[in-house]
This record gives C-alpha cells, sequence and structure tokens, in this order.
C-alpha cells in the first residue's frame, strides 16, 4: 500500500515538472532553442525610428547642398584662374565675387536650416542607444561576456556619408543577420557621438562666418577658413559610399569544438 | 649577571642561526633570482618535436620544476621557427601532463594554453560587472593589445591557424569597440 502511494507520488511530481519543462519552451521558444544566443534589445522601435529619421533628414541636406557647392566650387575654380585676388576693380572679377559671396551664404543658410533637424535625431537616437548600452551591457555584463556573445562573423564596416551610413545601420538592424548585435549598437552609438560632436563644429563654425565672409568682401581673398568648412560639409554629408567587410579580414571561421584542448578557459 | 650574558648571548647567536637559514631557505625556492643549474637548462633543440621531449625530461627533476615558465617560453620561441598545426596539441599534452604531475595548477594550465593558443581574452576581467572596470579601461586595452601579440604567436605562428588568429583579431576589434562604447554610455548615464 505504501509503495503505491510513493509510486503516485513519483508520478505525480514527473508530471508537473514535465508539464513545467513543456510550458518553458512553449513560452520562451527562442531562449529554447539558442540558449548561448540571448536576444538583447539593443534597438527599440524608437531608435530604430531615429536613425531613419537622421537619414531622412541628412539625405534632404544632402540633396539641397549639392547644386550650391557645385556652383560654388565652379565659381572659386574660375576666381582663381583669372586671377582676380590680383587683380582690383575688374567688372568680371566682382560679379564673380559677388555670386561666391551669394552661394557661399547660401550653402551656410542650407546648413543651418537643415542641422538642427539631424542634431535633433542624432541625439535621440543616441541617448536612446546609451541608454540600452549602458544598461544591457555595461551593467548586465563582465567584460569577458562581451567576447562570449560575438558572433563567428565580423560586423559590416559602415563608410559614407551621413544619410548613407545611417540608412546602412537602419538596414543592418532590420536585417539583423548573423552580425553580432553589441559590436553594431557599439559602432551606431560611437558613430552618433561623433556625429553630434561634428554637427555642434559646423554650427559654431557657421556662426563664426559672418566675419569670414566680411575679409572675403573687404579683400578678395578666399580664405583657409571658407575652404576648410566647405572640404568638412562635402566630405561629411557627401563623403564615399563604402560598406564591406571589415577592414578586410577574411571571415574566420572557428575550429571545431571537438577539436578543441581542454585547455581552453570559455 | 654571567647568567644573564650567557642567555643573551645564546638568544642572539640562534636569532643570527635563524636570520641566515631563512636566507638561505628563501634563495633556494626563488626562482627569479636562481640561475638555470645545468640540468634544468632550456631546451636548445632547434626541432620543436625534440625540444618538448627535452622539456619533460628537464621538468621531470624534482629541482627544476620551478623553471616551468621559462621552459614554456623557451618552447614558443623554438617552435615559431619550427612552425606545425601539431604544435598546439603539444601545447595542450605539455599543460596537461604538467597539471597532472602537480607542477602547475588546473587554472594556470588554462590560462597559459588559452593566452597563446585559442582565440579566447583570458585578460578580460570576469569579476564584475563590466561599467565599474571603465576606470580601467586603458590598462584593459593594454593587456588585451599585449594578449593578441601572444596569440600572433602561438595561433598564428607556432601553430599555423589561420582562421584562429583571424578570429582573435576580429574579436580585438570588436571587444575594443563595445568596451570603448560601453564605457562612453556608463559614463554618461547615472551609476
Amino acid at each position: 500500500m505504501g509503495t503505491g502511494k510513493g509510486k503516485r507520488k513519483t508520478l505525480k511530481k514527473m508530471v508537473v515538472a514535465g508539464g513545467l519543462a513543456i510550458s518553458s519552451i512553449a513560452f520562451f521558444p527562442a531562449w529554447a532553442s539558442s540558449a548561448n544566443a540571448p536576444t538583447l534589445k539593443l534597438f527599440p522601435q524608437d531608435v530604430r525610428h531615429y536613425l531613419k529619421e537622421t537619414s531622412d533628414n541628412a539625405k534632404q541636406l544632402e540633396d539641397n547642398l549639392r547644386g550650391l557647392v557645385s556652383k560654388f566650387d565652379n565659381q572659386v575654380a574660375l576666381y582663381k584662374s583669372s586671377h582676380c585676388q590680383d587683380v582690383a576693380g575688374d567688372d568680371g572679377c566682382e560679379e564673380i565675387k559677388s555670386q561666391i559671396e551669394k552661394d557661399y551664404r547660401g550653402i551656410l543658410s542650407v546648413m543651418a536650416q537643415g542641422l538642427p533637424g539631424i542634431k535633433s535625431s542624432i541625439n535621440s537616437a543616441s541617448s536612446g542607444l546609451e541608454k540600452q548600452i549602458s544598461k544591457r551591457i555595461g551593467r548586465n555584463m563582465k567584460p569577458r561576456d562581451i567576447q562570449r556573445q560575438l558572433g563567428d562573423k565580423a560586423t559590416p564596416k559602415v563608410h559614407g556619408s551621413l544619410s548613407k551610413r545611417f540608412s546602412a545601420y537602419h538596414d543592418l538592424i532590420s536585417r539583423n543577420g548573423s552580425s553580432s548585435l553589441i559590436v553594431m549598437a557599439s559602432e551606431i552609438y560611437l558613430d552618433t557621438s561623433s556625429a553630434k560632436d561634428w554637427v555642434e563644429l559646423i554650427e559654431a563654425d557657421i556662426a563664426s562666418q559672418g566675419v569670414v565672409l566680411d575679409v572675403f568682401k573687404m579683400y578678395g581673398e578666399i580664405s583657409p577658413e571658407m575652404i576648410n568648412t566647405l572640404n568638412g560639409v562635402k566630405s561629411i554629408v557627401f563623403g564615399e559610399d563604402i560598406i564591406g567587410s571589415e577592414d578586410g579580414l577574411p571571415d574566420g571561421s572557428v575550429q571545431a569544438a571537438a577539436a578543441e584542448s581542454p585547455w581552453v578557459i570559455q | 649577571m654571567l647568567i644573564k650574558l650567557i642567555k643573551v648571548g645564546l638568544a642572539a647567536g640562534c636569532l643570527a642561526a635563524l636570520t641566515t637559514g631563512c636566507v638561505e631557505k628563501s634563495a633556494r625556492i626563488s626562482p627569479s633570482s636562481a640561475p638555470l643549474t645545468p640540468e634544468c637548462s632550456l631546451p636548445a633543440s632547434k626541432l620543436a618535436s625534440e625540444a618538448f621531449r627535452e622539456a619533460r625530461k628537464t621538468l621531470s627533476n624534482q629541482e627544476c620544476r620551478y623553471q616551468f615558465e621559462p621552459i614554456f617560453n623557451s618552447l614558443l620561441q623554438i617552435s615559431s621557427g619550427d612552425p606545425d598545426p601539431v604544435n598546439k596539441d603539444r601545447f595542450s599534452d605539455l599543460v596537461g601532463w604538467a597539471r597532472n604531475d602537480g607542477i602547475i595548477s588546473t587554472v594556470q594550465a588554462k590560462e597559459m594554453f588559452t593566452r597563446y593558443f585559442h582565440h579566447n581574452y583570458v585578460s578580460l576581467p570576469d569579476d564584475y560587472q563590466a561599467c565599474a572596470y571603465c576606470t580601467q579601461l586603458n590598462r584593459i586595452k593594454a593587456d588585451l593589445r599585449d594578449e593578441l601579440r601572444q596569440k600572433e604567436l602561438g595561433l598564428g605562428k607556432v601553430a599555423m591557424d589561420k582562421a584562429g588568429i583571424t578570429k582573435a583579431r576580429t574579436d580585438y576589434k570588436s571587444i575594443e569597440i563595445v568596451l570603448s562604447a560601453t564605457c562612453r554610455a556608463c559614463g554618461g548615464s547615472e551609476i
């Protein structure tokens, strides 16, 4: 009699344990299928939205600037080839000079109008990522856990203009291939931080361009400040568009675990 | 009075004898100050297989056990001149043998092997959350760089493990990026 009671108790325990196991798998399918790859919520919806918005705002700025910058470059080339800086009072040179001044003012005005929107969306994306990285990596992982989270493939390196970079980030997150999410989030966060710095620098630059234009009007010399500002805008707003593998390193597939030494710290 | 003097003299003599004894003892166990005796010499062969045999023979001598680290380093240098994928197994066998013989601990065996022959970075701290290490970020990055150099020697030169060293390089860059971003994020938020 006592033995039968014991058997029934054991059976009851097994049924409860089995039920719990099945419900765990049913409720947490991702966890059950890949215990070594926990899903990190590093890219919440608002971060994705702000990355897309940054890309759209930057694209708008690029489109508005492209024609003006090209016109400015042509006028500067003409001014230099005509040796206008050495001639005073020539009508043709005065005409080119006023055109250069007008185009430059136009560029500054487009930048001044476009930058606040870009700055706001970059700031929002950056602070959203900062919160997630600090919470999910900084306060949730030990440094050695970081390597445990890395995938087998290198994260694609994203270069190019602001709009292309942020659009590529948005695409990479949406595709979410085999690349490591923590590396991607870190790269995007560092890029948003440097883009923030760049926007602030350009804003400060624009604020000081009134003096630069006055000097140009008075002496007819295209100052290095004007050229530097333009070069900065061109390299960052238009940049080269390259999306490739990390520094050209081949993808290293790790040797099979079976061939590994027992003397490896995991 | 005479008895007192004798007592003081005896005490001083005992103290002197004890001190000398201590000095001799510490000189005997300190590996850094002790020169290699002929029977504890480093492997001389230029062939890895022969050098490993020599190393085991030397380390089997009780007097030479403290020389494990210089012998390990010497084997790395010899093997870099005789590169072969099988060298990784030779080092794995050596640390396993040394651990079973009580020459090194299990932790030392794993640490030494992984440092040179696996893409995992043992210099990454594993005690506290990442934010806690941000004040030491530069030192951690320097340690990682040193370990990458050791992996270049072990995985790259000695074991010719192309996939392994590629993964070690890629991981090094990724870890640097993640640590930099994490420390920036930790500093930017209230922790």
